[in-house]
């Protein structure tokens, strides 16, 4: 690692605790916050300028999909590792239901291995809770904790036995791991393939009722009272379950949950082309949905932003909205999706940088993200309001199914630092 | 330009009424055309109807212009009554039929559109049964594309041939009311005729067992039923979908005797209409399930009509799609 001293002038610094600060100078050396302060020597080193710029701790994402090991053609932990650093994330919970699943602490020591060889990224792995993702018998979680599984679920494949998902819950708890979940059940979802509402009924689509959703929220909180252990809605898109989440939360139940950009700024009505980068694993729900969970985030209810980062190759998108593998990239326009929402007046910025920043951290009970003398330089410089486009130059997944290709965008990470060292330069 | 043809004239090959302001490039649906596009189509297709009843039934209007049907899901009824409209305008066609599980696992529809589209065809008609597919052809490739049917989306020559059937014997159908019953949820022809029926101002009624009634039905503008007979009631027109045989006995309803018995046309129900009413039906039929024999064949049912002016609406559309893509017909 080059440890070059690096010395950010100039920049408003965002932690949860105090929101934005005047401009000062941070200084970046061995690895850590070296010093802050106003108008700090500039010595050695590099000099990045930060007028007009928010440095805060790297953006931690709670979901995303590496394809690694198996699908390394959309893709892997490296690109995987760049995408995020472009998107100013430093750490990314991947999920466990690759080829093989992570359900074994050795696919959990070589997604480590393979990450930490690249060094870009702090990659966290979802240890599966089920053996082979089946949903039946408790994959060894506490053999992938000590390999470094950081959270259990079984990816994208719903809970279809509460009797397991309490066991897990209960189990995990020895190991202070969230068990996260996708909330959703596919009896009452049946083959539907966008919310059930106007659109579905104009577009001539199979539906998937918000309740589909919710019934599974109702039902898990419950399953997590019994159990006392942490249970991670991985993201929720309904009123209700924001209704539920927080009700829960009141009564001191120890849930958590997310969202994801794509149900911040979009409804079922986006649908109205077909679009196939539109079909996602949740679905995009009403307005009314939109506003809650916008309104969740303001309240705390909602701890943190997912990219829900899911890469899908051409061929498997070059279908009918039908046969189309769902899912989005997204994790390098997260923070310009959110942004959208701050710009429009729908959500503080401080509310939206402690969804990306501090309250993923505080979903898995991790340390880090501090920004003070000593502590580690995981750090994203933002700037809220440089253009750019998401295209085949600046693109760094492996694939390129978003909504958002070709677009000019607003707000991105001009500079990310892992470990103190640059990865990422716009 | 084409010469404007006076009511009542046989048109020949070169009287042909003018072709619409708004140019029909595709036909996706009935959903996004105005009522002026409508009436221009129902227009044209009766002058295509005079040309059907001569003894030789053909037009050169598109010599030289290649149509190709491409059906991803059985229809032979559909794709021969476009055959025959394409054949009628001296078109060349071709046909690709596939099962559209086999075409997902091998090529994408996208591949196999783009070889298609390699051949050279001006039209392409698609018969598909995911929702959203011919939209997807239209961005794909640069044919005109014409929807024989997609999903549970729309079929919008079907509700074309229906509300020009409706016209001929009831005339303006503003105010008219028409009720149609059956798997709304599921069925294409519904939706093409809700939004189609509204767009000349009839007022539509839709009717089947609440399991079949999609989600918000009424934002399309429409009065639903979870019970025939209010549909039924003073109604000009009866439309009775077909009842797809793999939903009996599922969770929608269970049985097709007890469908016939509360939701099934019969004498009785249909003494609720007004004296006279039309009885319709897209075919095929279900005899003793959606619709008893005696009302199918009786002196109210248009169902032979239907198919009749099946090809007249669909000549009506092949021409005015070429015509926008300036394919130059024979004037």
């Amino acid at each position: 690692m080059s440890q070059q001293p690096l010395l950010l002038r100039q920049v408003r610094i965002f932690t949860s605790e105090n929101g934005l600060s005047e401009p000062m100078d941070l200084r970046v050396a061995g690895g850590r916050i070296d010093a802050i302060g106003a108008n700090l020597p500039s010595a050695s080193g590099e000099v990045v300028e930060g007028a007009g710029r928010i440095l805060a701790p790297g953006f931690v994402d709670l979901r995303a999909c590496a394809r690694e090991p198996g699908d390394e053609h959309e893709e892997d932990l490296v690109s995987l590792s760049d995408a995020a650093n472009a998107g100013g994330f430093t750490a990314v919970v991947v999920n466990p239901d690759t080829t093989p699943g992570n359900d074994d602490h050795a696919v959990t020591e070589l997604i480590l291995r393979r990450a930490r060889e690249y060094g870009h990224c702090d990659v966290l792995p979802q240890g599966a809770l089920s053996h082979r993702l089946k949903g039946e018998t408790l994959a060894p979680m506490g053999e992938m904790s000590e390999a470094g599984a950081v959270c259990f679920g079984d990816g994208d494949r719903p809970m279809t036995s509460p009797r397991l998902l309490r066991r897990a819950l209960e189990y995990a708890r020895g190991f202070d791991r969230p068990i996260f979940t996708h909330a959703i059940d596919p009896d009452l979802a049946g083959t539907g393939a966008i919310h059930e509402g106007p659109w579905s009924t104009r577009l001539g689509m199979r539906g998937i009722p918000a309740a589909a959703e919710h019934v599974i929220v109702a039902r898990d909180i419950a399953v997590a009272q019994l159990a006392n252990a942490r249970l991670h809605f991985a993201r929720v898109t309904t009123a209700k379950s924001v209704a539920l989440i927080r009700a829960a939360k009141a009564e001191g139940i120890c849930v958590t949950a997310s969202v994801t950009p794509w149900h911040l700024t979009l409804t079922d009505a986006a649908l109205v082309d077909y679009d196939v980068n539109l079909k996602l694993v949740a679905p995009l729900r009403t307005e009314a949905d939109r506003q809650a969970l916008l309104a969740g985030l303001v309240d705390g209810t909602i701890d943190a932003i997912c990219s829900d980062h899911m890469p899908v190759n051409i061929a498997g998108k070059a279908l009918e909205f039908d046969y189309a593998a769902p899912g989005a990239i997204a994790i390098q326009t997260t923070f310009a999706q959110v942004l959208t929402r701050v710009h429009a007046g729908e959500l503080p910025l401080a509310v939206a940088l402690d969804a990306l920043t501090t309250g993923p951290r505080r979903v898995l009970h991790i340390t880090g993200g501090r920004v003070e003398p000593g502590a580690v330089a995981d750090l994203a410089l933002l700037d809220p309001t440089a253009k750019w486009t998401l295209d085949a130059r600046s693109n760094k997944s492996k694939s390129r199914n978003t909504v958002l290709w070709g677009q000019e965008l607003t707000g991105r990470a001009v500079l990310t630092v892992f470990r103190g060292k640059v990865v990422w330069r716009a | 330009m084409l010469p404007q043809v006076e009511p009542g004239q046989t048109p020949g090959a070169d009287s042909l009424p003018q072709a619409p302001q708004e140019p029909l490039r595709h036909l996706l649906g009935l959903e996004h055309l105005s009522a002026e596009q409508i009436v221009n189509i129902l227009d044209l297709a009766a002058h295509m109807k005079a040309v059907n009843s001569r003894r030789i039934k053909k037009l050169p209007t598109l010599r030289g212009v290649t149509v190709l049907t491409f059906f991803v899901e059985n229809s032979t009824r559909t794709r021969m009554s476009f055959e025959l409209a394409a054949k009628r305008l001296s078109a060349d066609t071709m046909s690709f039929t596939a099962s559209s599980s086999s075409l997902a696992k091998g090529e994408t529809l996208i591949d196999t559109a783009r070889n298609l589209e390699a051949m050279g065809p001006d039209i392409v008609i698609i018969r598909h049964s995911c929702s959203g597919a011919p939209a997807l052809l239209a961005r794909t490739v640069n044919c005109g594309i014409v929807n024989a049917g997609d999903g549970s989306h729309e079929h919008p020559t079907q509700g074309l041939l229906d509300i020009f059937t409706l016209r001929e014997r009831l005339g303006d159908l503003r105010g008219k009311k028409v009720a149609i019953v059956g798997d709304i949820a599921h069925s294409r022809v519904a939706r093409s005729n809700i939004f189609g029926l509204q767009k000349l101002g009839a007022d539509v009624h839709v009717a089947g067992p609440a399991t079949m009634l999609p989600h918000a039905i009424e934002q399309l503008g429409c009065t639903a039923w979870p019970r025939v007979e209010p549909a039924m009631e003073g109604a000009d027109a009866v439309m009775m979908l077909r009842i797809q045989r793999e939903r009996q006995g599922n969770d929608l309803i269970p049985s097709s005797h007890e469908y016939h018995r509360f939701f099934g046309l019969d004498e009785r129900r249909l003494r609720l209409a007004k004296p006279g009413a039309l009885v319709m039906h897209p075919g095929p039929m279900n005899r003793g399930v959606e619709i008893a024999p005696e009302v199918a064949d009786g002196d109210q049912s248009v169902i032979l009509q239907q198919v009749e002016n099946g090809v007249a609406v669909r000549m009506a559309v092949l021409y005015l799609v070429a015509a926008s893509r300036g394919l130059e017909p024979q004037g």
